[in-house]
């Protein structure tokens, strides 16, 4: 197996770097076409997010080609820091930097532990590479492989357990309370970065009928612009309320903004229909008597920040078993390409044994002494021959079998290749060396 | 051993495994227990239903006179209502809680599988089937709702008192819940009503005298009727929504086991199918 990643990530360097290696994906085709030109018949794959920007490769020594990968791949993304950047750039490779990648798509190398869209994100930079045509028989093993381990982390751990952003929170609260959230309002009250945030993952989900309400109009009528909403007067608060199926508060008011009684008269022209209301605001703006009436359900940001700890730590403690999981999938992934060199070993095996027998016995059946021999007799010889053959061959291949199972496989065969000389057969200058085989054969014989 | 009481042992031993395996997922041992659960809850119904074919084509039968009849009735009911309910629109998480009641219902029928009831007078099997019929359909769809208004009630408390457990992740939202109840519980209605008017023809038919009118499993049945009424009226009429309807739902399944199971035990009825009633024995 010759893979290697070589990337930056959250773990190695600060935001601002990261924009500079980060590819957007409109770039990706061109940026592995480059890197394909400067290292062809490699194979790659590029993952661009926002946490991390990395590179895998097939066919490439990163141990040797490390400088000229990091450039090729910045050479795209505009950026003047090249130098500055590559320092913190890591690469890892073979079993290491399979690894890496398992961990990647199991969320387990996430900036929050668990959030699993980084698979969704891995999925698709594979379907971009294969699309462009940079996909061969190694990366796409490696890959369906992680994806095959990222599965069984997400569905056998509680990793992925529980929202663990207050934005995914409010969603999460959304769904427990409607059906669908494709019927129901949305109110906006106080135009903050966290209700933006709340906003942007209830539309994401379906909600389409958004009202947004800001002291200061124009900054609501943009926000309202931005999500397809309608921007209102802050003073229609009470009147439109009892429209809101869910209300998101974030102001920065030093008083409440949404009484319990407003509340408990909306609730009533509602007929009891449900209402989340989310007050993500310091100091709060709903009522918390509101939280006491019927079919009101309230959360504030206490709540919500206490849920996500909460599952936070679930998920923590579900690390372990989930890199148990994933250490499996990487003995799969090891024992599958060395699996492959086996069988190319044991067929160089089977090929050099046939070839020796085929030769030495086309020459002394041949001789003028055996050439008179009949037919049931130069079939035993040729058996004999076989049976030799593949006796003196019996205990190299056990040996090499072992060697597979206990991830010695590598070692085994550079020691084969040099005795057998496949190595020289195999290369273009080695190609007169059966004809040497042939001689030295000759002389055992 | 004979085939009957073999194939009965069978049904509920299936149902019995379903409502554990189903009550695990709601509580969070087993998450893909449900579909197993309802695949077992299907091949016990079937095995069941079997049974009560075989009875009634036995000459002048109809298999709802003894105890037995009527509970494996009404549980396979509910389990058609929830079958035919997911069919439409897969719910996850109400098993938990319909599977075990449906399968505590058919254990109190086991008991009396060799008890008998009497038969239908002649010329009413017709009429008599149809009652039985709808009422049976009634009472399963309206517990299928009723059980769903439970759940909304537990869905409601936990999002109320901020308990976001195993629970609260696998039951259904509660607009999904509500949904149930209002598709429901307006076709359980016209079904108990079609029921009840079929009940007073055979009354008169029969010539049956005021003993009917005063019987109090007539008074509980025609009060479930006006507590399904009340329903309907707060959904397609006044549109209530929320906590309130469930809990009417709720009221309403009281009644109804009071129907089924508790107006004999209160006072001697004429409609009693729970043994040989004191008069004619129909539901």
């Amino acid at each position: 197996m010759t893979v290697a990643v070589v990337g930056i990530s959250f773990h190695t360097a600060p935001v601002d770097l990261r924009e500079q290696a980060s590819v957007r994906a409109s770039e990706v085709p061109a940026t592995l076409q480059r890197i394909r030109e400067e290292f062809p018949g490699s194979e790659l794959v590029l993952v661009s997010t926002c946490n991390r920007t990395e590179l895998y490769t097939s066919g490439i020594d990163v141990g040797v080609a490390r400088h000229r990968l990091i450039q090729a791949l910045l050479k795209g993304t505009g950026t003047i820091r090249e130098e500055e950047i590559e320092k913190h750039f890591y690469v890892k490779s073979d079993l290491e930097a399979a690894e890496h990648l398992l961990a990647v798509a199991s969320s387990l190398d996430a900036m929050v532990v668990g959030e699993a869209e980084v698979l969704g994100q891995v999925k698709q930079a594979l379907g971009m590479a294969a699309e462009a045509g940079m996909i061969g028989k190694v990366l796409d093993t490696l890959f369906q492989r992680a994806f095959k381990t990222a599965k069984r982390v997400h569905t056998e751990t509680d990793i992925c357990r529980g929202r663990v952003s207050v934005s995914s929170l409010a969603v999460e609260f959304a769904e427990k309370v409607f059906d669908d959230l494709s019927t129901k309002t949305v109110m906006i009250v106080g135009a903050g970065e966290t209700a933006e945030l709340a906003l942007k993952s209830l539309i994401d989900r379906g909600a389409r009928d958004i009202l947004v309400l800001n002291r200061s109009h124009g900054r609501g009528q943009s926000l309202a612009e931005k999500f397809g909403g309608r921007a209102l007067q802050f003073d229609l608060l009470d009147d439109y309320l009892p429209r809101a199926d869910i209300v998101i508060c974030s102001t920065s008011a030093p008083h409440l903004v949404i009484h319990a009684a407003a509340v408990q008269r909306a609730i009533e022209i509602r007929r009891g229909r449900p209402m989340l209301m989310v007050d993500i605001a310091v100091p709060r703006d709903i009522d918390p008597a509101a939280a006491q009436i019927k079919n009101v359900y309230v959360y504030s940001i206490d709540d919500l920040q206490l849920i996500a700890a909460e599952n936070l730590t679930k998920r923590r403690e579900a690390v372990e078993q989930a890199w148990s999981i994933v250490r499996q999938g990487l003995a799969e992934i090891a024992a599958h390409f060395e699996g492959g060199g086996l069988r190319q070993v044991l067929r160089k095996f089977d090929e050099h044994g046939q070839e020796i027998c085929e030769t030495a016995l086309r020459r002394a059946l041949a001789r003028e002494r055996l050439a008179s021999l009949p037919e049931p007799s130069r079939e035993e010889i040729r058996e004999l021959a076989q049976k030799i053959v593949n006796k003196m061959l019996a205990e190299p291949r056990e040996a090499l079998k072992r060697a597979a199972k206990n991830g010695e496989l590598d070692n085994y065969v550079r020691v084969v290749n040099d005795l057998f000389g496949f190595d020289r057969k195999d290369s273009p200058e080695g190609n007169s060396t059966p004809a040497a085989g042939e001689s030295s054969g000759e002389k055992k014989t | 051993m004979d085939i009957e009481f073999a194939v009965v042992i069978l049904g509920v031993g299936c149902y019995v495994v379903s409502s554990l395996l189903a009550a695990a997922s709601l509580l969070g041992f087993r998450a893909s227990g449900e579909r197993v659960a309802l695949i077992l809850m299907g091949l016990g119904g079937a095995a069941l239903a079997g049974v009560l074919i075989s009875r009634g084509l036995r000459p002048g039968s109809i298999p709802a006179f003894n105890r037995f009849d009527a509970f494996t009735c009404y549980g396979l009911a509910i389990s058609a209502a929830y079958l035919l309910w997911s069919a439409y629109r897969y719910t996850r998480g109400i098993a938990g809680i319909l599977i075990p009641y449906a399968t505590i219902l058919l254990l109190c029928g086991v008991p009396a599988l060799r008890q008998t009831g009497g038969a239908p007078a002649p010329g009413q099997g017709v009429l008599l089937t149809l009652h039985v019929m709808t009422a049976y359909a009634a009472f399963g769809l309206f517990t299928l709702a009723s059980l769903s208004a439970v759940a909304y009630l537990m869905q409601d408390s936990n999002l109320k008192h901020k308990r976001f457990g195993v629970v609260w992740e696998r039951l259904p939202s509660l607009g999904a819940l509500d949904h149930i109840m209002s598709r429901l519980v307006g076709v359980a209605f016209l079904l108990l009503t079609v029921s009840i008017v079929l009940g007073f023809v055979l009354v008169h038919k029969i010539g049956g005298g005021d003993a009917w009118l005063t019987d109090p499993k007539i008074a509980a049945t025609v009060a479930m009727w006006i507590l399904l009424a009340v329903f309907v009226h707060m959904r397609a009429s006044a549109d209530r929504h929320g906590r309130g309807v469930a809990l009417v739902a709720v009221c309403g399944l009281a009644c109804l086991l009071f129907v089924f199971v508790g107006a004999q035990l209160v006072a001697p009825t004429v409609h009693s199918f729970m043994q040989v009633g004191l008069g004619v024995n129909a539901p």
